[in-house]
């Protein structure tokens, strides 16, 4: 049905339009683009501190070795998706690890927002249409002491891949802006929106406004207040999703009605318990 | 904790006046107390490590006081001297960026300011903890794969 290529595939995102989009604000002053490159949070990770300015994006038009948790894979094909890095410096560090969820918000309103979908967040920083992940978050920093800290922000999203562009293995589990509304997407003008959401959002937890994000987040999170399993490193901890913490921790409430503060592990809804 | 630190544990429990010392460390208490019969037993967590050879029951212990002139032995809390470098964040502490990867660190080693000590994962937010410090990493603190707390000691680094 989508075997038609979208339109804009093979054009570039317009680097030029997006940094004058963002001329007031500090994400997006600086962009470096590359055609092709192994993967963008890699390269930001192993630029030296100050040697681009704060905010400054790493972008490329597909990544040969896109990177998920753990080192994993992510397919990033050409043209066809936003594959980019933020670098930050954080303010302060003991509540960055609310970042990846901020980051899933900020995807989240901009789908709302600028394509009338309803997407979901599953913890930690997955976003999800129609029960398929549309864009995925990895994070990473490197922190020189107690206060200080260069973050990279990497955000992966499918754009205009029609079901075709996606392999046998990740077709079942992956979607994209395109499958979902069935129009081709202006990659630059999406990027421009989700700079610009992320800008309001990171400034917004920088000024402490922490509960009304974690509110934000949960009301877009369906496995809030239901039984649920975490599976880490291969064990299951069962209990109800009580909310999120203000370090971005998963509680979750026991049967014995002991509260677990958990920092990783994927959820899944647990039937049985329905 | 290795024999030979358990070793001077004892001694030190042995010769000074107290009946009893428990220290934890790695998540592990180690007990060490004065039997009836004098001769310090050691506890380590189901581990049995054998203590010290029988020794005479000092003087101080049996029922004597304390002459005025003997000053007992003050009892360390660590056996190790250094700096604690604590966790910026919540999360899950990693000694080796892989599961299959070999450990950043070790005690003993001599690590550089800057260098990468550990990571901690956080909602899915990958960390590399840097050196504050040049110095030598004294005592990890931390079992690899265990979650850690805000402000919770992470290394012994013995500053150079």
């Amino acid at each position: 049905m989508h075997a038609e290529a979208p339109k804009g595939q093979g054009n570039y995102i317009d680097v030029a339009a997006v940094t004058a989009a963002l001329a007031k604000q500090t994400i997006g002053q600086k962009i470096i683009p590359f055609r092709r490159m192994a993967s963008t949070n890699e390269y930001a990770m192993c630029l030296s501190t100050g040697a681009v300015p704060d905010g400054t994006i790493i972008i490329a038009e597909e990544q040969t070795h896109g990177r998920g948790r753990h080192k994993r894979d992510w397919y990033s094909s050409a043209f066809l998706g936003l594959w980019f890095s933020i670098i930050r410096a954080p303010k302060s560090l003991e509540h960055i690890t609310l970042i990846p969820l901020i980051a899933g918000l900020v995807i989240a309103k901009t789908l709302e927002e600028h394509f009338a979908l309803s997407p979901k967040l599953k913890w930690p920083n997955d976003v999800l249409l129609s029960g398929k992940k549309v864009c995925g978050v990895l994070c990473e920093s490197r922190v020189f002491s107690k206060k200080t800290a260069q973050l990279v922000i990497g955000i992966g999203m499918n754009v205009n891949h029609t079901k075709n562009d996606f392999g046998a293995n990740i077709k079942d589990i992956a979607t994209s802006l395109f499958v979902e509304t069935g129009e081709a997407v202006d990659r630059t003008a999406l990027l421009i929106y989700i700079l610009q959401k992320m800008e309001r959002e990171l400034t917004r937890f920088e000024a402490g406004k922490i509960k009304q994000i974690l509110d934000q987040w949960s009301r877009r999170c369906p496995h809030v207040g239901r039984a649920i399993y975490v599976t880490n490193n291969g064990q299951r901890e069962f209990g109800v999703f009580k909310g999120i913490d203000n370090y971005g921790r998963l509680i979750l409430e026991h049967s014995d009605g002991t509260n677990q503060h958990l920092a990783a592990g994927d959820t899944t809804i647990n039937l049985k318990s329905q | 904790m290795k024999e030979d630190e358990i070793r001077r544990l004892v001694k030190i429990v042995e010769e000074s006046n107290i009946g009893e010392l428990e220290i934890t460390r790695w998540g592990r208490t180690i007990k060490i107390s004065k039997g009836i019969s004098g001769v310090p037993a050691v506890n380590n967590s189901g581990s049995l490590y054998h203590a010290a050879p029988p020794q005479p029951l000092p003087a101080v212990l049996s029922g004597q006081s304390t002459p005025a002139e003997t000053t007992p032995e003050p009892v360390p809390v660590k056996t190790a001297s250094g700096v604690e470098m604590k966790s910026p964040m919540v999360g899950t502490f990693y000694l080796a960026p892989a599961p299959d990867a070999d450990a950043y660190v070790e005690v003993g080693k001599v690590v550089k300011k800057g260098q990468v000590l550990c990571i901690i994962e956080a909602m899915k937010l990958m960390n590399e903890i840097e050196s504050e410090y040049d110095g030598k990493i004294v005592e990890i603190l931390v079992e690899n794969a265990q979650p850690v707390e805000y402000n919770q000691p992470l290394f012994l680094v013995e500053p150079a």
